[in-house]
């Protein structure tokens, strides 16, 4: 399915790995390195409710970027999924943010990927109203207010 | 020789010390500055402490610069990286993708960037090229041509790696 294009990302020298999910936290496709199921799920909710907090103040974030764990994690996101990756090296960053793009790009021309992704496709906002908020979520909120 | 410019002497794989003669305590440094001295153990590279710090290659060669022009460094070893040369006609592949793209204006664009990232088209090394076209798309506003842009180029530099 998006196979070929996450293939296309964890080639980029230093990326250790990358995962496609849908907006309701399922992993639909993975290649390389990655952490734990559990771990990836807690991380998919964390960028949801950031995505989901930018989108009810009015304001767009259509890539987050963080370093974590000795890792860059860039996520890039559409309506109905999000594409994660997890990187080494901070000498690649621009020709992985550039091959990012172009894969998103593609991944959102592939019909068959697009029926399943919205298929498990979600509010994000949902994300917003479920569970409790860490410190740093709940600065992040207030800030956007 | 510290009145030389590290950026001529050494990159990335340049390895430091710490000066016998002169000691951190004796100038004023800013927290950057004091970062790169805790990582200089004689072995690290300035690539494997600009990897530590998550600084660009840039910003770490300026802040040894910055360290080495006060007296704080001395070099321990210089093997300066091969670099792979940029052909020209890379340049004009580009200069007709991104005129496609923007227009006339695109030589203009890419002779501003150049000059922004201190790079000339007869010496430019292949690992500055993805930041280039990062830098250059980001004056590209509408999002479909961004990509497409990218898309060109990134085929570009895969033929780049590949030559």
């Amino acid at each position: 399915m998006a196979d070929r294009w996450l293939k296309e990302v964890n080639k980029v020298d230093g990326v250790e790995g990358v995962f496609l999910a849908s907006s309701k936290g399922k992993i639909l496709g993975k290649l390389g390195t990655l952490y734990p199921q559990d771990t990836l799920e807690k991380l998919i909710t964390h960028l949801q409710r950031i995505i989901a907090a930018f989108q009810v103040a009015g304001k767009n974030a259509t890539e987050i970027e963080f370093y974590w764990e000795d890792r860059y994690v860039i996520c890039k996101h559409s309506a109905n999924f999000l594409l994660v990756t997890f990187c080494k090296s901070a000498k690649v960053l621009s020709l992985l943010r550039i091959t990012l793009n172009v894969v998103l790009a593609n991944i959102l021309e592939d019909k068959k990927f697009a029926k399943i992704s919205s298929s498990n496709a979600i509010d994000k906002t949902i994300a917003l109203r479920k569970g409790f908020f860490e410190s740093d979520e709940q600065l992040l909120i207030s800030k956007l207010k | 020789m510290a009145e030389k410019d590290l950026k001529d002497l050494a990159d990335l794989k340049a390895i430091f010390r710490l000066s016998s003669t002169k000691s951190p305590s004796e100038v004023t440094l800013r927290s950057a500055e004091w970062a790169i001295i805790t990582q200089i153990d004689g072995h690290k590279s300035i690539g494997d402490v600009a990897e530590i710090l998550a600084l660009s290659t840039d910003e770490a060669i300026n802040l040894f610069n910055g360290l080495f022009q006060k007296g704080l460094i001395e070099i321990l070893s210089v093997a300066k990286e091969e670099k792979k040369q940029v052909p020209l006609s890379f340049f004009e592949k580009l200069s007709e993708e991104l005129t496609k793209i923007i227009g006339p204006v695109a030589p203009y664009l890419i002779e501003d960037t150049l000059w922004d990232m201190e790079i000339k088209k007869e010496e430019c090394d292949v690992r500055k090229i993805p930041e280039m076209i990062e830098a250059i798309s980001e004056e590209i506003p509408d999002e479909l041509k961004r990509v497409q842009f990218q898309k060109v180029m990134l085929e570009e530099m895969k033929n780049l790696e590949s030559a």
